[in-house]
């Protein structure tokens, strides 16, 4: 089943926390709502999930208008920041849980629990309590308490953000593999675009109550639309039209028509090649090594750009370079 | 952030017909319930009552309505005097307290001096009994024919100020020190980590920090003695002697010479007070603790014997004298004739008024049935509360913290206007036990409520929404989330109901009937009659009950909490 949403609009006492949303999460879909804090992605996680209610538009799922249907008849997974498992409840219990109000027969509950348990790599802690747990551990109960009813859509709140980095990195991957699997369609918030790169199908990339913009991570990190999705999804340059003519002439030919202050051509740092040549234009100012790769400020032009080598371009702070960009480096966005 | 989930009013811009989350109709009537029964019972038991003495005191003995009987008030010396002597005395005790609270409350708190257990266990004894208990002992320990007194071979003259001061200092103590603990408990290690790299003294930062993040603690703190005192009535029977007071002024005027309307006035007097006190204490306990930071780290105390050393030996003192003067009620009421005659012997405990035991047995039903009724209609208007709209909330909140500004001798005295009445349906509880139970309830309300409040805090709301999400509905989501983390909060307000009305006198002073007499009342009786040794043998059984019952809390959050980490 697919979920739609049209025109949703929702106010805090005369704020608009969501701006007219339109969005479609097709069926075994991955989407990511991807944006800074403050911009709705919570909050549009929350009407979803029937949580909260909103002020105007339509929310059907397959077709069916979810408007009057309470959370807990929407059939929905869901896992939160704060892994939220029921602490008087072993993590059998927990993730029996939504089954057993269902009030399904008890060998089968018990059959489905040690399947979950099975996928989520954890078989040995059905009859722990969720504090015997690492945080990882009860992320993944969490996962598996959403998943034991057969949801027909996944929702999933920073369910990374209050675990370590390691941790994190492996409970992404399982998240993936399990979505996969299961081909449940899942929305997930994170502000973390590199989550949201390697998670989503689709990434919706979210500012101040509005959709900046729809698409896959190649889309959103390749030809971001607004200098907002530019500089949300990593580091990028923005270079102003009239100085791109003057500089880069060879860019121009990509830019849409429009006022020359309406657009500005953005160029990842890894598409700027440095080279080092006696007597270039370029200066670089400083260096930073950052393992795999070294970044580079320059002064080229009359502008300062960023650049990103893998390999040791073999300068020094000071040295003079040549700086070139490929004509399919650069995206315009709007200013 | 955690949102008031359907809570939030909706407001439209343009004019777009709101979606509201249709809640489902189990849902709406369980909580609409949930409110309304407990804020019915509310406005029965204490609105109307409030309502008929405010109405009870204007109205005149001749006749008619008017100022007649606050005139009349002002005309009579004694009460002038009474409002002067409950004011000194109410000072005095507030100064003293606050004093010796900080003390005690820093050295258990900040310092690691040995023995705080003994500390914190001797400061809890005034609670487990009635506040006339305390006066007892000290006539036992220090009255004319008390231990020292027999010992010195001279008459000392406790009754009267000095008496009452030292009996109200010991029973507002606990209180006091309570609250003051909990501000210091508020403070964070790193606070004093910066202080220290900064080069401050042991002394400067306790000046410039350990005091400012304290004081509306203390304020706090000031203000319940305050309250505590001027509205005890216990003490000033007992050991107040001919210091009248407006508490003892009351009960003289209602029961001594049936003049209703002046004791309606008079309890309206002493509601003046108390209301600024508590309004004041409320405003302080929010400044105070709207400052609370989840991710501070308590101080850890350190060893310093200048300090450490005094506040070890004085802090002792304290809680020592504390035991002695309960210790000595227990004693004294198991010799032949306190201080002359110290065999041993049990005959005090066969009581002598008519009725014997009968007291102690109606105050056990009356306190759990206080306790239950109590607990269950908290815990319905909190549950309620949550899910309903702010303003709605606001107005119930407030009702439902007023009864705290209400003293036990006002409430009681309104319940006579209130349901002594024949004719109205209100009527058939007056002389009963439940309407005793009420009473203690109502009078204890608000304390009980804002536990309830806190502990409601705790339940997570993430919780209750994966609950919903999984599909339960609302008995699910209440007995699968909110009842498990709201039982020891449950657990703590039912015994708190029940050791309260187990020791209380104010309230209940003006209800009792030769049928529904009741323990702390009996104590009183006895004491007047002059058979102090039977008031001290019914006062230990009383402490007795209180003292297995606060046991038994403790065993049962024990359990709960054991059971939570098995």
């Amino acid at each position: 089943m697919d979920l739609q949403i049209k025109n949703l609009l929702k106010t805090f006492d005369g704020f608009v926390a969501l701006d007219r949303i339109n969005l479609t999460v097709e069926e075994r879909e991955f989407v990511c709502l991807l944006g800074p804090s403050g911009c709705g992605k919570t909050t549009l996680l929350r009407i979803i999930a029937g949580l909260m209610p909103y002020d105007a538009g339509e929310l059907l799922m397959g077709g069916r208008d979810l408007g009057a249907v309470p959370a807990r008849d929407r059939g929905f997974g869901i896992v939160f920041q704060s892994y939220s498992l029921f602490p008087n409840m072993t993590v059998a219990e927990n993730i029996g849980y939504g089954l057993k109000i269902r009030k399904g027969p008890r060998d089968r509950i018990a059959a489905r629990v040690t399947e979950l348990l099975d996928l989520i790599k954890l078989p040995n802690v059905a009859d722990r309590y969720p504090w015997q747990l690492s945080g990882g551990q009860q992320q993944r109960v969490a996962l598996a308490r959403a998943l034991a009813v057969d949801p027909s859509l996944i929702l999933l709140d920073e369910p990374l953000s209050a675990l370590d980095a390691r941790v994190r990195a492996d409970l992404r991957a399982e998240i993936r593999d399990v979505q996969r699997r299961l081909g449940i369609p899942t929305i997930m918030v994170t502000h973390d675009q590199e989550e949201a790169l390697t998670l989503a199908d689709k990434v919706v990339c979210m500012n101040h109550g509005l959709i900046e913009q729809v698409g896959t991570p190649q889309d959103l990190y390749l030809r971001p639309r607004t200098r907002f999705v530019a500089d949300f999804m990593g580091s990028s340059n923005l270079l102003p039209t009239a100085w791109v003519r003057e500089a880069m002439p060879h860019l121009l030919p990509s830019r849409p028509d429009g006022a020359e202050t309406a657009y500005e051509a953005c160029v990842r740092p890894e598409r700027i090649a440095v080279a080092p040549v006696a007597g270039g234009e370029g200066r670089v100012i400083d260096l930073t090594f950052l393992g795999n790769i070294r970044r580079l400020r320059l002064s080229w032009r009359g502008r300062e750009l960023l650049a990103e080598t893998h390999q040791d371009p073999g300068v020094a702070p000071g040295a003079a370079v040549d700086v070139s960009v490929d004509a399919d480096a650069c995206a315009w966005v709007r200013a | 952030m955690t949102m008031p989930a359907l809570t939030v009013p909706d407001k439209t811009p343009n004019k777009t017909q709101p979606r509201r989350l249709r809640r489902p109709m189990d849902e709406r009537l369980l909580y609409g319930a949930c409110v309304l029964v407990p804020v019915v019972a509310l406005v029965l038991f204490f609105l109307l009552p409030l309502g008929t003495i405010v109405w009870r005191s204007f109205m005149e003995e001749a006749g008619g309505v008017g100022l007649g009987n606050y005139l009349a008030l002002f005309r009579a010396p004694g009460t002038l005097r009474a409002v002067g002597n409950s004011l000194a005395v109410g000072t005095a005790t507030t100064a003293v307290c606050l004093v010796l609270g900080f003390m005690v409350a820093y050295a258990v708190q900040r310092t690691r001096i040995p023995g705080k257990r003994f500390v914190s266990a001797a400061l809890a004894l005034p609670l487990l009994a009635p506040s006339l208990v305390l006066g007892l002992g000290l006539i036992f320990l220090l009255g004319r024919n008390g231990l020292v007194s027999n010992l010195l071979g001279t008459r000392l003259n406790i009754y009267g100020f000095p008496g009452l001061l030292i009996a109200n200092v010991l029973y507002a103590l606990p209180q006091a020190v309570l609250i003051i603990q909990a501000a210091l408990r508020q403070s964070d290690a790193r606070y004093y980590d910066a202080a220290e790299v900064m080069g401050a003294t042991r002394w400067q930062q306790f000046v410039g920090i350990t005091l400012p993040n304290v004081k509306f603690g203390l304020l706090s703190a000031g203000f319940v003695v305050f309250t505590v005192t001027i509205t005890d009535f216990g003490n000033a029977v007992t050991i107040g002697g001919d210091f009248s007071v407006l508490a003892t002024e009351i009960y003289n005027q209602v029961t001594g010479q049936m003049k209703f309307g002046i004791g309606a006035a008079v309890g309206i007097l002493l509601l003046l007070p108390t209301g600024v006190a508590v309004y004041i204490e409320r405003v302080a306990a929010q400044r105070q603790f709207g400052t609370a930071s989840e991710s501070a780290l308590p101080p850890v105390p350190d060893y310093v014997p200048m300090r450490d050393v005094p506040l070890f030996l004085a802090t002792m003192t304290l809680a020592l004298s504390i035991v002695a003067v309960v210790a000595t009620v227990l004693f004294a009421s198991v010799v032949r004739l306190w201080p002359y005659r110290l065999d041993f012997t049990l005959k005090h405990y066969s009581i002598t008024l008519s009725g014997g035991y009968d007291p102690l047995w109606t105050s056990l039903a009356v306190s759990a049935g206080a306790a239950g009724i109590g607990t269950a209609l908290l815990f319905a208007l909190v549950l309620g509360l949550r899910r309903m709209p702010p303003g709605v909330a606001k107005a119930v909140y407030l009702l439902a913290v007023l009864p705290v500004g209400v003293p036990g001798l006002v409430l009681g005295l309104s319940y006579i206007f209130a349901f002594n009445l024949a004719g109205t349906p209100l009527h058939m509880l007056y002389g009963t036990a439940l309407l005793l139970a009420l009473c203690n309830f109502y009078h204890y309300h608000t304390q009980g409520f804002l536990t309830m409040v806190t502990g409601m805090r705790a339940v997570p709301p993430a919780l209750e929404e994966a609950a919903s999400c999984l599909g339960g509905g609302v008995l699910r989501v209440l007995g699968d989330v909110v009842v498990p983390v709201m039982v020891p909060t449950l657990l703590s307000v039912f015994f708190f109901l029940f050791m309260r009305s187990m020791v209380t006198l104010s309230a209940i002073i003006f209800l009792v009937t030769p049928s529904t007499n009741l323990a702390a009342v009996t104590v009183m009786r006895l004491d007047e009659a002059g058979f102090v040794s039977q008031a001290a043998a019914f006062s230990t059984c009383i402490m007795a009950v209180v003292a297995a019952a606060a046991l038994a809390m403790r065993g049962a959050l024990a359990l709960v909490i054991r059971k939570k980490a098995a």
